[in-house]
């Protein structure tokens, strides 16, 4: 089955279009009711999670990702079909270089590899000051150091309090904290701005 | 003692942090205000630490009176989107809520308003995705 | 040169006047001094006494500056204590670039402000202006009468120099004008030829009574998106070998409307 019939197939079973009968071959279920009571995860809080991982990609091999983790642990990350991969938008695994920052959550197998579910490339969150706005560019400020964030055309969003988020940025004002989502470029303090989030638009 | 059961939780916004050795812009993070916060752990920042801390975040400019939970404090932190929840200790001091009052975040019927909590990337991947920066949640100890 | 030097301590005890206020009245910032380069240089216990004496010290030298010109007062001890003060300024200035270089300078007002290239500027333009009073001939009140625009005026210039090279007090100058700028002119991010970013429909998704349903069961982040008339359509890995593939409103907002389908889905293959 190739990409574009299985986004059919995807799209009849939630819409309930024509093409019914590819859905029904996948067999579509219903979703479960909602849990009663809130799942908790059973890992120590001082301890290490074992079905995380963060780092540099230092290597990649096939399938597989060589990430040296910031506290020097080598870790050995592999992706699969049914990985999604951040890196400023969900993107493919070709997108993953050498050098790139990430943060990976799976299930640790038995021989240490990590099958990683969700692998978020070059991520950063921080909360920062806009100290100036110019064309296609935020100057940040981060506990004080300087930080570019780049607009991204289509792709980054702000949220203004609790309205829906928009991909109008003018409404953003120098002096404002406002946390930011972003894809750090690389050995540089520069990011690409996904998600600003403004809180208070006053003034 | 547990998840979305104790007596007076908290809500607000949660979002999350890098602390300890990491790369990117957040590598001089340290470990954090107690000294001992990695991304790996579970782990959050809290802005009632220490008095000190408090001075800093000062969530009462948001009118909100939050309790002194000093660091290795163990929290149970609620995702309101799905009810997944996680636990994490204390280990830094943030995030600054008065920078930040009256920002609110909706799931449904349920909100949560200003900044209450930072979760390291591990803990909060455990409930969320990175990629969603804030979202509403329960606080319980 | 005789007006430029001896008005040079109406400037130092100026400064130091708004300095040592800082220092002494501000609690969260005698507080905060735990964050800057000081809790190195003195550890982060006593880093807020310490804080608390250097501003003692600022406005014992301002005090000495003002006090120049009154008969039985040397009128350059001010100016004296002023060199070594900014010295000491610029040494611990130094000493913070070497041994503590994230930490905030805790010069002359509450706000956490990173050492930079102003922060050397200012501390070697009082240094500068320190060792011209001690030049100066005549004490500050003879200048001042005989030739008070001129006295006033070089205040002024070294004043708003002073203003200039300090970030503390950007968010009270030069953040308005930027914003000024923005209003008068068109806002520089106003305009762009923009989608509908993946964003705003993943929040419209999360607010939704559909995610809520499957919420605990995904397992992944966004695995694909594509635009299907007036939905986008979102996917995701879910437990038990399925995946979750959501509808959302794609040009109005309205989570309620948003659908879900949970598919069976074979074991993911390896890239």
């Amino acid at each position: 089955m190739d990409a574009i019939d299985r986004r059919r197939l995807l799209t009849s079973a939630v819409l309930g279009t024509a093409g019914i009968a590819g859905a029904t071959a996948l067999g579509s279920l219903a979703p479960e009711a909602a849990h009663a009571a809130p799942a908790q995860l059973g890992v120590d809080p001082l301890a290490d999670d074992p079905n995380f991982a963060e780092g540099r990609v230092t290597g990649i091999k096939d399938a597989m990702l060589l990430v040296t983790g910031s506290d020097t642990v080598l870790h050995r990350i592999q992706v699969t079909s049914g990985t999604s991969i951040w890196k400023l938008h969900p993107t493919t695994f070709e997108a993953v270089d050498v050098g790139d920052g990430l943060y990976a959550r799976g299930v640790r197998l038995g021989d240490g590899t990590l099958a990683a579910d969700s692998l978020w490339v070059n991520i950063v969150s921080m909360s920062v000051q806009i100290t100036a706005i110019g064309n296609g560019w935020l100057h940040l400020d981060h506990g004080g150091s300087r930080v570019v964030g780049h607009v991204v055309p289509g792709r980054t969003a702000a949220v203004y309090r609790d309205a829906p988020t928009t991909g109008d940025l003018s409404k953003l004002r120098v002096g404002r904290h406002v946390h930011i989502i972003g894809a750090w470029r690389p050995d540089t303090n520069e990011v690409d701005l996904a998600t600003v989030y403004a809180g208070t638009v006053a003034g | 003692m547990g998840c979305a059961n104790s007596a007076s939780p908290a809500y607000g916004e949660m979002s999350w942090f890098c602390c300890g050795s990491a790369w990117g812009p957040c590598s001089s993070a340290g470990g954090g205000a107690c000294g001992n916060c990695t991304s790996g752990s579970h782990q959050c920042a809290w802005p009632h630490a220490s008095a000190a801390c408090y001075s800093i975040t000062q969530p009462y400019a948001c009118g909100h009176d939050l309790a002194l939970r000093g660091c290795g404090h163990v929290f149970y932190i609620t995702n309101q989107c799905t009810g997944g929840c996680v636990s994490a200790s204390v280990a830094d001091c943030g995030p600054n809520t008065h920078q930040f009052c009256g920002e609110k975040h909706c799931c449904g019927s349920t909100c949560g308003t200003d900044r209450m909590i930072d979760l390291t990337p591990s803990a909060f991947s455990a409930i969320a995705s990175l990629s969603s920066g804030l979202l509403p949640c329960r606080i319980d100890s | 040169m005789t007006v430029l030097t001896a008005a040079q301590p109406l400037l130092l005890a100026g400064v130091f006047v708004v300095s040592a206020r800082v220092k002494l009245t501000g609690r969260d910032a005698r507080r905060r001094a735990a964050g800057t380069a000081l809790a190195r240089l003195v550890g982060k216990d006593r880093a807020p006494l310490a804080y608390g004496v250097v501003g003692a010290v600022e406005a014992a030298a301002a005090v000495l500056l003002l006090a120049g010109g009154i008969p039985g007062v040397p009128h350059r001890i001010g100016a004296v204590a002023s060199v070594a003060l900014a010295a000491g300024f610029l040494g611990y200035l130094l000493y913070a670039r070497l041994f503590a270089p994230d930490s905030s300078c805790g010069c002359v007002s509450a706000r956490q402000s990173p050492i930079t290239w102003r922060s050397y500027a200012r501390a070697g333009v009082l240094l500068a202006a320190a060792l011209a009073a001690v030049s100066a001939g005549t004490a500050w009140p003879a200048v001042l009468a005989g030739r008070p625009y001129a006295a006033v005026g070089v205040v002024v210039v070294e004043g708003v120099a002073v203003l200039l090279l300090s970030p503390e007090a950007d968010e009270r100058w030069l953040f308005p004008l930027r914003r000024l700028k923005t209003r008068i002119r068109p806002h520089p991010l106003a305009g762009l030829a923009y989608d509908l970013p993946l964003a705003s429909t993943l929040r419209q998704l999360e607010a939704s009574d559909a995610y809520r349903q499957v919420g605990t069961r995904l397992r992944s982040d966004v695995l694909e998106y594509w635009d299907e008339g007036e939905w986008r359509i979102v996917s995701y890995r879910a437990d038990a070998d399925a995946t979750a593939v959501f509808a959302v409103p794609r040009l109005r907002y309205d989570p309620g409307a948003v659908r879900v389908a949970v598919v069976d889905d074979p074991e993911p293959v390896p890239v």
